[in-house]
């Protein structure tokens, strides 16, 4: 089967972003969101007599998937910075919050005609899940609450807004993997894919150490402190307070530790080394940014144009001052997930070498770098304080 | 009831898809000695004279005759089954030709078939090889004795098996089980304990002392009962019966004293250390302990279940120092064990010293159990760990202005099972006496110290709960040997990385086993569930890179099972010694 390379060197490692990309590319519409934190591939059978095949349906497909995965063999290099702002709002809301600052940008790049619609999450207010939504007027823009803690497959409804309502010119919101894989489907090669590439035209990303599986909603929120999913109106990241707030219809609000909530975050996200949206056109988010104001990335031309727009409409401010000392160390801490990276390269490594002779040095090696298994096996046994319970003694 | 329908048969079980090829030889003489038997039964209940007459008797259709050896046969078969295999809990005769109305009047109908029902807490494959092959052996065996009346007879014996979770269901044979045709042959053979009722004389002391409330006495009853479903054979009430009415399948006093005598015999030591599946201290801290060098080790699931007589009988084979090293109360597998065993150190100390023994004869010091620790310079901060403790003894601790959150453990909550460290991304996670580096250098020292003659070579990991093989008593290090198996203890088997299966596999072995307890019966509460969806996805893994999968093969003992683990692994090897040595062995 051909997906096999997501399968197993994504899907089976836990490594899976997400996004939601490989299902919108799927040629044949195989690819699903089951139960899973990753993608299901749909299995078909076909019955001949008493005989049963596996249909692959893998087969002549140009696996546009694999060409958008951003956890697939991609070692991601930061883009330069073009410039590093502080912003707040301006107008009717004055606010520093992440997605009101998205939503003025939106809205100021819509009325400029500079996009003509926009990717965005949301949450669906009856069951209380994450869903994303195509915003193509002011309206729908600042209707939605761009909620960036709890998981969506946000390029799920990629095909949606290109395909369905046609739009031209994209801008999508999303994660940081979200970018990166906006970026590697900018980067295909594939002709195919020329329809998607054609219509992104810009990137915003929020700073994101890890989201949460939506499952939370209802443990948390439902079960533990007892709200009615009707009285809950949204839901808010507060990652200055460290809280995650869900505010009520009554105007009362409830707030839980982020530490709490932290055992929900995607296992997909231990191997993200992507803080502050390194792909993105625009990153934008709190860290390192005073009270009521927060950090805005410009990373590419698209993302200049768009933030001057805003500023010139009026319904941004601009202020020059960042804790540039902050954002360092975050990328900073990117060493410690390349650790897990490793392990999950490791993983690949030593499949192969059961398979392959000449690979197997490289993957010992590996192994005993990253396990820092100095002794060889005979010192090793001498050494080791022997258990009674072991079988050797 | 139309002989042909009967004759060919649907399977009604997956297990009989499975079956592996008949066995060639072996039960012949096995078959030959039951007939005999069930023989020697119908001459005594129908008052035949010889085994001809009886034969002679069933070559003519006399349907009593007929029916006293099916029965006498059945029971037979239901013992053999029984005795054998480790899983059998239980043998039912299923006999719907009884039904009511149809008794009377019947003609003897020679060519039925023995229809058994066998309850087993897991199906496995190995009991339709051996049924299969009984099947033919009596089908011959049964022709030759009552002649051409049962010449188209095609199955001579029908099993049919339910497992625990059939008859909780009451599906399939299951639901049979429950039905009014099922006769119980009674062989519970598979006991952990055993109640004595002659010597039972209904004191309470087992009913107060057991934790799971698996032995009563109910009311005007004057001996116990054992519950043998919630029984988790901890064995304190083996120990602490006055009147030594319970029998305990393993580690009961008879072979305790024997292993130490032998073990006497052949090193010569003067002290001994018991210590519990949950207490590994290392052997130099142990001699520590009892201040001398050399001791024999004995390795208890719980150091409460030595019945208080083996301190003495030790004495008196001429030990001079016991060490006593149970659990930390918290971390007691069995609840009140090391309370219990502390209870019964101090009573036995008291006794000693009345005796003039000096007070050093007995040491007791509780072992720290295994904990979990952080390094908190290789933490993520992904929370993989935070949502996969069973004790919410993980947090995110704030992030104090850092970009990412640090887990913490709560070292009072942490009971080391390591399901954190095996799932753990950046493996930044460390548990004491089972760390990472101490797995891995055991498990090269596993694969360095079997034969290196060019036979597979096994490597197990097992539950340090799941399974009391008498076998895995330390003092014969060599039981596997012959098949060259190796085998390496571990608190759960959710500790097990697939990074250490595959490494195993890099190191040269053929065949990677791990045993562990049931789902809902783990002791770590989520450990084999996790270690499930682990393997499983492993398997598949293998499959894609090229590498046979059934080299790796993970399976449940229920606790308490007598030779389950050893057995299950012997049969694996052997599975591994048809499919030969790996290219990289």
């Amino acid at each position: 089967m051909l997906s096999r390379r997501l399968e197993e060197e994504v899907w089976a490692l836990d490594r899976c972003a997400g996004c939601g990309l490989c299902v919108a590319l799927c040629a044949k519409g195989m690819l699903f969101w089951g139960t899973d934190e990753s993608p299901t591939l749909e299995k078909r059978e076909k019955a001949l007599g008493l005989s049963h095949t596996t249909l692959d349906s893998c087969s002549f497909c140009p696996r546009f998937c694999e060409e958008g995965c951003p956890r697939l063999d991609e070692e991601w290099r930061a883009l330069e910075p073009w410039r590093v702002v502080s912003v707040r709002t301006r107008g009717i809301i004055q606010s520093g919050e992440p997605t009101e600052v998205i939503k003025h940008l939106l809205v100021a790049a819509l009325s400029a005609g500079l996009i003509d619609g926009a990717l965005l999450n949301d949450m669906d207010p009856w069951r209380l899940v994450p869903v994303t939504r195509v915003a193509t007027t002011v309206a729908e823009i600042v209707d939605t609450i761009g909620l960036s803690s709890l998981w969506a497959p946000t390029l799920t409804a990629l095909n949606e807004a290109i395909f369905e309502k046609k739009l031209q010119n994209l801008a999508i919101v999303g994660t940081p993997c979200v970018s990166q894989s906006l970026r590697k489907l900018r980067g295909a090669q594939n002709g195919r894919l020329d329809p998607y590439q054609r219509a992104l035209r810009l990137s915003i990303a929020t700073f994101c150490t890890g989201v949460y599986r939506p499952e939370l909603v209802k443990d948390l929120l439902v079960d533990e402190l007892g709200i009615d999913v009707q009285q809950i109106r949204r839901l808010e990241a507060r990652p200055r307070e460290e809280q995650l707030m869900a505010v009520l219809w009554d105007g009362s609000t409830k707030a839980i530790p982020l530490s709490e909530v932290e055992g929900y975050t995607r296992r997909g996200c231990a191997r993200c080394d992507d803080y502050v949206g390194e792909s993105a056109d625009l990153a934008v988010g709190t860290l390192g940014a005073r009270e009521g104001f927060c950090t805005l990335i410009v990373r590419s031309q698209a993302g200049e144009i768009c933030l001057r727009n805003a500023l010139a409409f009026g319904l941004l401010e601009a202020a020059e001052e960042v804790d540039h000392a902050a954002l360092r160390r975050a990328s900073e801490d990117k060493e410690r997930r390349k650790r897990a990276q490793a392990f999950d390269s490791l993983m690949v490594m030593m499949l192969d070498a059961l398979d392959e002779p000449r690979k197997r040095v490289e993957a010992k090696q590996a192994f005993v770098r990253l396990y820092e298994v100095k002794k060889t096996a005979a010192s090793a046994r001498e050494e080791e304080n022997c258990h009674v319970t072991c079988a050797q003694c | 009831m139309d002989q042909q329908v009967r004759d060919v048969r649907v399977p009604l079980h997956p297990f009989f898809v499975t079956a592996e090829p008949i066995e060639e030889e072996g039960y012949a003489p096995a078959c030959r000695e039951m007939i005999a038997r069930t023989l020697d039964f119908c001459e005594k209940k129908a008052r035949l004279q010889g085994h001809a007459a009886v034969a002679e008797a069933l070559r003519q259709g006399n349907r009593s005759v007929h029916d006293y050896f099916l029965y006498g046969l059945a029971k037979e078969i239901g013992h053999f089954l029984g005795n054998g295999e480790a899983a059998v809990k239980a043998v039912y005769l299923f006999e719907p030709e009884l039904m009511p109305g149809e008794v009377n009047g019947r003609q003897p109908d020679l060519s039925r078939s023995l229809d058994l029902i066998v309850w087993v807490d897991i199906a496995r494959e190995g009991l339709a090889t051996l049924v299969d092959a009984l099947d033919g052996e009596f089908l011959q065996q049964y022709k030759a004795l009552v002649g051409p009346s049962v010449a188209t007879l095609r199955h001579f014996l029908s099993v049919d098996v339910a497992s625990d979770r059939d008859v909780q269901m009451r599906r399939g044979a299951g639901a049979l089980i429950t039905s009014l045709y099922a006769r119980p042959l009674e062989v519970w053979s598979r006991f952990v304990l055993r109640l004595n009722a002659d010597h039972c004389g209904g004191c309470r002391i087992c009913t107060t002392i057991c934790p799971y409330e698996a032995i009563s006495i109910s009311p005007g009853a004057t001996t116990a009962k054992i519950d043998l479903e919630k029984c988790q054979a901890c064995g304190l009430c083996y120990s602490a019966c006055p009147a030594g009415a319970i029998e305990s399948a393993y580690y009961d006093f008879a072979s305790l004293a024997h292993n130490v005598q032998s073990s006497i015999q052949a090193d010569g030591y003067k002290a001994i250390a018991l210590t519990c599946r949950g207490s590994t201290p290392t052997r130099e801290e142990i001699e520590e302990i009892l201040g001398v060098p050399g001791f024999v080790p004995i390795c208890l699931p719980c150091v409460g279940r030595t019945p208080p007589e083996f301190f003495l009988k030790a004495l008196t084979m001429g030990i001079e120092r016991i060490a006593v090293i149970p659990c930390q109360d918290d971390h007691c597998r069995f609840e009140d064990g090391s309370r219990i065993s502390r209870n019964r150190f101090l009573l036995m100390q008291a006794l000693l010293q009345e005796m003039n023994f000096g007070p050093s004869v007995l040491i007791f010091r509780e072992a720290e159990g295994p904990i979990a620790t952080v390094h908190e310079d290789l933490c993520t901060g992904c929370g993989t760990c935070v949502a996969i403790c069973p004790y919410d003894a993980i947090r995110a601790d704030s992030k104090n202005g850092k970009t990412l959150f640090v887990a913490r453990v709560d070292p009072e909550l942490c009971q080391g099972c390591g399901l954190c460290a095996a799932s753990c991304p950046s493996r930044a996670i460390e548990i004491s006496q089972f760390a990472d580096p101490q797995i891995i250098s055991q498990i090269e020292a596993a694969l360095a110290t079997g034969a290196q003659d060019g036979r597979p070579r096994v490597l197990g990991f097992r539950c340090n709960w799941c399974s009391y093989d008498d076998d895995d008593l330390p003092f014969d290090p060599v039981h596997y040997s012959s098949q060259n198996i190796e085998v390496i203890g571990v608190p759960c088997v959710g500790r097990v990385d697939a990074l250490h299966v595959l490494w195993a596999f890099l190191n040269g072995a053929d065949g990677v086993f791990l045993g562990g307890c049931p789902p809902g019966d783990c002791r770590y509460v989520s450990g084999s569930d996790q270690a499930e969806r682990r393997i499983a996805r492993l398997q598949e893994l293998l499959d894609a890179a090229g590498f046979d999968s059934r080299r790796l093969r993970m399976e449940w003992f229920k606790r308490g099972s007598p030779r389950g683990y050893s057995d299950v692994i012997r049969s694996f090897a052997s599975d591994i010694q048809k499919l030969g040595t790996t290219p990289i062995h």
